[in-house]
C-alpha cells in the first residue's frame, strides 16, 4: 500500500464523479485533435494540390467550380473551351507553363485526364515503372489509381462516360492501354488515369456531330450537362479546328501575370480566368466559420472539463479532511498529501488525454473512409503531433493548477481540531 | 521512555497552557485525567509533535524531539508514535488490511503481513480484513482503530478518550486491549480522558 494506490482507490471509491470528469475531458480532447487533423490535413492537401497552378483558365460559369473540377478533380467542369484559343493565349509572354487538360470520362470512379506530359512535371510526378504515353490511348496511372484498380503494365480497359463511377455509357470501342506507373507524389496526380489528349478526342470521336449540335445537346440537358463536357469533335474536314479541351492550366512567368491576365481575359475573350489560391481560399474563409465555431466548442467543453476536475478535487478534499488528518498522524507530510490528490487528478487527466486521442483518431479514420469513397482523398492516421504534445503538457497543467487550487486547505489543516472535534 | 520538561503551549491569540513535567521509564503506563478545557487534547498533540512548543523540551528515549524540524517531526511521529482516538478515522475507500498497511508504509517502512495477520488474530478482527471499513460493526472499528495504533510497532501509544463513547463493559475491554498490546510491544502507553472509569485500572495518574 502507497499514496500512489491510495490515489488509485480514492479516484475509483466514486466512480461516478470520476466518469463525468472524464467524459468531459474525453470529449474535448477528441474534438481539438480532430479538429487539429481536419484542418491542417485538409490544409496541407489543398495547398500541395493547388501550389502548381497559378491561374486556370476554362468555359465560363462558376471560377471556385472551375478550380475544383480542372485542379481538384472534385467537381464537374464548366464546360469547354476551344483548343485555338485557349493556344492562342497560351503564347503570352506572361505565361511560364500552359498545360491543356481535358477530362470527362472515368474508369471504375477514377478521372481520365487528356493532358500532355507537361501536367506530370507541374506536380514533380515521375514514373515508377514502364514508360510515358506515347500514342492516344496509352495511360500512365497515378500510384492510388494503380493501387486501387489493380491494373498492370501491357492491361487494356474501357473507360465510362461520365465522371461518376458505375456510369452505364461505355466507350467499348476505344480501349486503353497501361504503359507506365507514376511514383506516388501526395497529390491529386496519385488519382488521375493521365493520357495524351488526343486519347479524349479519340474515344468521343464516334459521337462527334457537329459543333452546334453539341451545343443544342448541351443546352438540353443544362442541370447535367457538366458530365458530358468532353464532346468535342474532332472536325478536320472544315479545315478550321473545332478541337476542345476542358481548361488550361497555367503558371506565370513572373506576378505580372497574376495582376494583368486575369483581367484580360475575363474582359476579352468568352474564357474565364480563375485563381485557384483565390478560390480556395475563399472556400476556406467560409468553411473557416463552421471550423471556428467547433474549436470554440471544443475549448469550452475543455474548459469546463477542467472545472469539473477542479470541482471534484475540491469536494474530495473536503469530504477526506479527515482522512487527510490521519495521514498527518501517521506521519505523512504536507507534500504527501498533496502528491496524493495530484496523482489522483493526473490519473485522470492523463487517461483522459489519451482516451481522447484515440477517440480522435477513431474519428479522422471513420470520416477518411467517407472521404476516399466521395471525393478519392484520404485522410492519415499522423502518430502524435507537437502540436498534440503541447496539448498534453497543456491538460497536465490544467490539472496541476486545479489540483493546487483545490488543495490549498491542506497547507493549513488543523489536525488537532478536525480529529478532536466531532 | 518519556521525559518532558517545563512544557508550555500558545494560542495565537496569546493564551495556552502550561503542563506538568511527565516521566516515564519504559514499557510504563500513564492515565492523564482532567475535565474538558484543561487542555488535554493539546498535551497529547505536543506529544506527537502535531502542534509547536510554546517552551519546554521533550525527550523520547535519548532523543530530544522539541529541536526537530517539521519534516523530522513528521518523520518521528510516522515512525514512534502510535495513536487512537475517541472516534474511529479511517481511509474509506481502503479495505481494512489495506489501511494497516498504509499506516505501516509510513514514513518508508515495508507492509509487514506477518504482524498484520498476528495482530488482527488477537484482536479478533482476522475475518473482516478483506472488507471494506464501512461494513464492520461499532465494535470491530474500535479493535480497528487500536490496531492501528499498534501496528507499526511504535514507543509511545497516545489514545485520546478512548473509551468516552463506551458502556461500562466495552469500555474495560477496550483499556484492557490496549494495554495488553501496549506492554507486548513494550511501548509506554498514555490515555487521556475525562472518565473517571478507566481510574481504577492505572496505577500512574496525572491530573491536569
Amino acid at each position: 500500500m502507497n499514496l500512489t494506490k491510495l490515489a488509485y482507490k480514492n479516484l475509483v471509491s466514486k466512480p461516478l464523479n470520476a466518469l463525468l470528469s472524464l467524459l468531459l475531458l474525453v470529449l474535448s480532447i477528441a474534438l481539438v485533435t480532430f479538429m487539429l487533423q481536419l484542418s491542417g490535413q485538409v490544409g496541407k492537401n489543398l495547398d500541395r494540390n493547388i501550389r502548381p497552378v497559378d491561374m486556370v483558365v476554362g468555359a465560363k460559369g462558376s471560377p471556385l467550380q472551375l478550380v475544383l473540377s480542372s485542379v481538384l478533380h472534385i467537381d464537374a467542369p464548366t464546360g469547354n473551351i476551344a483548343l485555338q484559343e485557349a493556344e492562342a493565349l497560351a503564347k503570352n509572354p506572361l505565361i511560364a507553363k500552359a498545360v491543356p487538360v481535358s477530362y470527362g470520362d472515368n474508369y471504375k470512379g477514377h478521372r481520365i485526364l487528356g493532358t500532355d506530359t507537361t501536367y506530370l512535371g507541374l506536380y514533380g510526378a515521375t514514373l515508377a515503372s514502364g514508360s510515358l504515353f506515347q500514342e492516344p490511348l496509352e495511360v500512365v496511372l497515378g500510384d492510388r489509381a494503380y493501387q486501387q484498380l489493380q491494373l498492370e503494365i501491357g492491361d487494356t480497359f474501357v473507360s465510362s462516360h461520365g465522371l461518376a463511377e458505375n456510369a452505364m455509357d461505355a466507350h467499348d470501342g476505344h480501349p486503353f492501354v497501361v504503359k507506365g506507373i507514376l511514383k506516388p507524389t501526395g497529390t491529386v496526380v496519385d488519382q488521375l488515369i493521365v493520357t495524351p489528349l488526343e486519347s479524349i478526342w479519340e474515344v468521343h470521336e464516334h459521337e462527334g456531330e457537329s459543333l452546334g449540335h453539341v451545343k443544342e445537346k448541351l443546352d438540353e440537358h443544362e442541370g447535367e450537362s457538366a458530365d458530358h463536357a468532353e464532346e468535342g469533335p474532332d472536325e478536320h474536314e472544315s479545315g478550321e479546328d473545332h478541337r476542345e479541351i476542358t481548361a488550361m492550366l497555367i503558371k506565370f512567368r513572373n506576378p505580372l501575370g497574376l495582376v494583368q491576365l486575369p483581367r484580360f481575359i475575363n474582359e476579352n475573350t468568352n474564357m474565364q480566368a480563375a485563381l485557384p489560391n483565390f478560390e480556395i481560399q475563399r472556400l476556406l474563409g467560409l468553411l473557416g466559420t463552421g471550423v471556428r465555431t467547433v474549436n470554440a466548442i471544443a475549448l469550452a467543453i475543455l474548459l469546463v472539463s477542467g472545472l469539473s476536475i477542479f470541482i471534484g478535487l475540491l469536494k474530495a478534499v473536503r469530504e477526506r479532511r479527515q482522512e487527510l488528518a490521519l495521514l498527518r498522524t501517521y506521519g505523512a507530510t504536507t507534500l504527501q498529501l498533496l502528491w496524493t490528490v495530484l496523482l489522483e487528478g493526473l490519473f485522470l487527466a492523463v487517461s483522459g488525454f489519451f482516451m481522447g486521442w484515440v477517440l480522435g483518431r477513431l474519428g479522422l479514420w471513420g470520416l477518411s473512409g467517407h472521404t476516399r469513397s466521395a471525393y478519392g482523398y484520404d485522410l492519415t492516421m499522423p502518430m502524435p503531433t507537437a502540436t498534440e504534445a503541447l496539448l498534453f503538457v497543456c491538460i497536465v497543467l490544467i490539472t496541476v493548477l486545479a489540483v493546487f487550487l483545490a488543495s490549498l486547505s491542506i497547507f493549513k489543516l488543523n489536525i488537532s481540531k478536525i480529529l478532536s472535534d466531532e | 521512555m518519556l521525559r518532558t520538561h517545563g512544557l508550555q503551549f500558545s494560542y495565537p491569540n496569546g493564551k495556552g497552557f502550561r503542563f506538568p513535567d511527565i516521566v516515564l521509564s519504559e514499557g510504563k503506563h500513564l492515565l492523564v485525567l482532567g475535565p474538558s478545557g484543561v487542555g488535554k487534547t493539546t498535551l497529547l498533540h505536543l506529544l506527537s509533535g502535531l502542534l509547536p512548543l510554546a517552551a519546554g523540551s521533550i525527550h523520547i528515549g535519548d532523543t530530544d524531539i522539541s529541536i526537530f524540524s517539521r519534516k523530522e517531526l513528521d518523520d518521528f511521529r510516522g515512525r514512534y508514535i502510535g495513536a487512537v482516538f475517541q472516534k474511529s478515522y479511517f481511509v474509506k475507500s481502503l479495505t481494512v488490511a489495506e489501511n494497516l498497511a498504509l499506516r505501516q508504509c509510513f514514513p518508508d517502512k515495508r507492509p509487514d503481513t506477518e504482524r498484520m495477520t498476528e495482530l488482527s488474530e488477537r484482536l479478533g478482527i482476522a475475518d473482516q480484513l478483506p472488507k471494506k471499513v464501512q461494513e464492520l460493526s461499532e465494535g470491530q472499528r474500535q479493535r480497528l482503530s487500536i490496531a492501528l495504533g499498534l501496528i507499526h510497532r511504535p514507543k509511545i501509544v497516545l489514545a485520546d478518550e478512548p473509551t468516552s463513547d463506551l458502556d461500562d463493559g466495552n469500555c474495560e475491554k477496550v483499556v484492557g486491549l490496549l494495554k495488553e498490546e501496549a506492554s507486548l510491544a513494550n511501548a509506554n502507553l498514555i490515555i487521556i480522558t475525562h472518565d473517571q472509569r478507566v481510574k481504577e485500572m492505572f496505577t500512574d495518574h496525572l491530573e491536569l
